[in-house]
């Protein structure tokens, strides 16, 4: 049975530009979505930043309209059913916002069971349920402002099951988590789809849909591009590579001379709590891509985490040791760097100049 | 009666304030309790601890200046104390309604502050305004709860009835306004996609 159809669903934001002749701009967020999601699923929402997937969670969540088209979610129309919706799907978003932070994790969990409307002694026995599971109940009773990112994650996830629903929406719920966090997160996942939930996730990283999903939807530009299973979709760029290189201040010149690299397919920056993560697509092969061992530069410290490896080391089983060491964000001097192939030796980039660019930036990182 | 007004009216505002910037205001409307209940419990308690802003002035006058500050008639000065804070308390939640569908309503309060303090006689007596005032201080609850705490406290006579009848009938005539804006509120900001932004 279907538990989420949309047809032909379409979003325009409208927003004013200048003060005194202010002028209307529409931007179009959905752009003709036809999705439909099975019970049981863990169907999986990929686009960049600005896609839409948060706009296509929300409207399924009910907390925001559509401009036309329809979505149903348990046969209920997402506008005019809302409130028999509701009760029956859990909304998990990423990030540090949702939370009451000078309320305890117990106190937050407690709260939101009133809003749903729990029997006292169903949400009494639930709570520490939750927390035992998301690994919360040591610090269940201290405020959240004291919590790490990654425990007000699992918070999060534990508010969004509070009511037990049938359909979990998370919203990029890994965005921001070390590796390590991140990993934990979606074992959680996994343990939830085993439960029988149906979920819909949301997330920019390939190698984390590849690892959770039954299907995968791609979203560009407010666009589903293709919807199909992990794998197949995984055959469709299987000479692209991705490294993602953990680091801060990056100069906009040197993200434009990676963009402009012909080995280079895409460049995306994901601004993380301290630090930035430049992630890198390229084409396995081309100019440039070679691997080898990269210049020596003086000083400086390289935090590589993701790509290509890391999705092997999840996903494959085999390289798990060296996921561990990627996962656990150890600092590997750039000298022993050993997994930056794609500028060595073009001659584009004259040997040791990005590195250095880099390393400048990431030895900032180190004295501050 | 200012400080309770103030505290009430800023208080809903600050609360849909806080839920915007905390990220959670969306979340709440995504449950299954009307956005009104909640925001009627917190308004409700913060009306109560507002009273003690009213203590706190009682013992200023009466420690720092030596005021005789004494209720005349303690039992009519209670139950219009109570009566005062349900019904701001729902005034609040209507007011509140406009922090629902935008960030910027703390100005539109701030400017609407100061003529609610003058057409409830809070700052002039109410009879040296001009009469087409008159409908405008009726339908609001501290015109009523400033002229029934200066009855009961100084015992100037006259019957109270009216005066606790008006701070009923306003409450019921508060909530249901705030039942029909919220609806249409809530739809406004869905449709705006304005819940998030703070």
């Amino acid at each position: 049975m279907d538990v989420i159809i949309t047809e032909d669903l379409r979003r325009v934001y409208e927003t004013t530009t200048g003060v005194l002749r202010r002028k209307r701009k529409e931007i179009i967020a959905l752009d003709g979505i036809n999705l439909s999601i099975q019970g049981g699923e863990l169907f999986g929402l990929l686009g960049p930043n600005g896609a839409g997937k948060t706009t296509i969670t929300r409207i399924l969540a009910t907390i925001l309209l559509p401009t036309s088209g329809t979505a149903r979610v348990f046969g209920l129309d997402v506008v005019k059913s809302a409130r028999e919706i509701r009760p029956r799907i859990g909304l998990v978003f990423g990030g540090e916002r949702g939370l009451y932070s000078r309320l305890s994790g117990r106190d937050n969990l407690q709260y939101f069971a009133d809003l749903y409307q729990m029997p006292p002694g169903v949400a009494k026995q639930r709570i520490p349920q939750l927390l035992d599971m998301m690994g919360l109940t040591e610090r269940a009773d201290e405020r959240t402002e004291g919590y790490s990112r990654g425990m007000k994650q699992r918070l999060h996830i534990a508010r969004g099951l509070i009511h037990d629903p049938e359909l979990l929406f998370l919203d990029e719920p890994t965005t921001g988590l070390d590796p390590l966090a991140a990993r934990e997160l979606r074992e959680v996942i996994l343990g939830l789809k085993k439960a029988g939930k149906t979920i819909f996730l949301t997330s920019h990283y390939m190698f984390e849909m590849d690892a959770l999903c039954d299907r995968v939807a791609v979203l560009s530009q407010g666009k589903i591009l293709i919807v199909d299973t992990p794998s197949a979709l995984k055959k469709l760029v299987a000479d692209l590579e991705v490294v993602e290189i953990e680091c801060f201040g990056i100069p906009t010149e040197l993200v434009t001379r990676i963009r402009t690299h012909p080995g280079v397919a895409a460049v995306n920056i994901e601004e993380l709590e301290h630090t930035q993560l430049l992630q890198i697509q390229a084409r396995a092969g081309a100019p440039g891509t070679q691997s080898g061992d990269p210049p020596a530069h003086p000083g400086g410290c390289l935090y590589q985490t993701g790509g290509r490896r890391l999705e092997k080391g999840i996903t494959d089983g085999p390289d798990e040791s060296h996921a561990a060491d990627i996962l656990g964000l150890v600092p590997t001097p750039i000298e022993r760097t050993r997994h930056f192939p794609i500028f060595h030796g073009h001659p584009a980039f004259p040997a040791g100049h990005l590195y250095a660019d880099l390393g400048r930036h990431l030895s900032l990182r180190e004295k501050a | 009666m200012i400080s309770i007004w103030n505290n009430n009216l800023w208080t809903s505002g600050d609360i849909i304030y806080d839920e915007r910037r905390s990220g959670t205001l969306s979340l709440i409307l995504a449950t299954p309790t009307a956005f009104p209940v909640v925001l009627l419990g917190k308004s409700f308690i913060n009306a109560i601890t507002s009273i003690l802003a009213m203590g706190i002035t009682f013992a200023t006058g009466i420690i720092a200046f030596r005021l005789p500050i004494g209720i005349a008639d303690p039992v009519d000065f209670l139950i219009g104390l109570v009566l005062i804070v349900i019904s701001i308390t729902c005034l609040g939640l209507v007011l509140g309604s406009l922090f629902v569908i935008t960030r910027n309503a703390g100005e539109f309060v701030t400017v609407a502050n100061f003529p609610v303090y003058i057409l409830s006689g809070l700052s002039v007596p109410l009879t040296l305004l001009p009469l087409w005032t008159r409908p405008f201080s009726a339908v609001l609850a501290p015109t009523w709860g400033n002229i029934l705490l200066n009855q009961s406290a100084q015992q100037l006579g006259g019957n109270l009835l009216p005066s606790y009848l008006w701070l009923i009938g306003l409450s019921i005539f508060y909530l249901i306004v705030a039942g029909v804006l919220y609806r249409r509120v809530e739809y406004l900001a869905l449709r705006a996609g304005s819940l998030e932004q703070w």
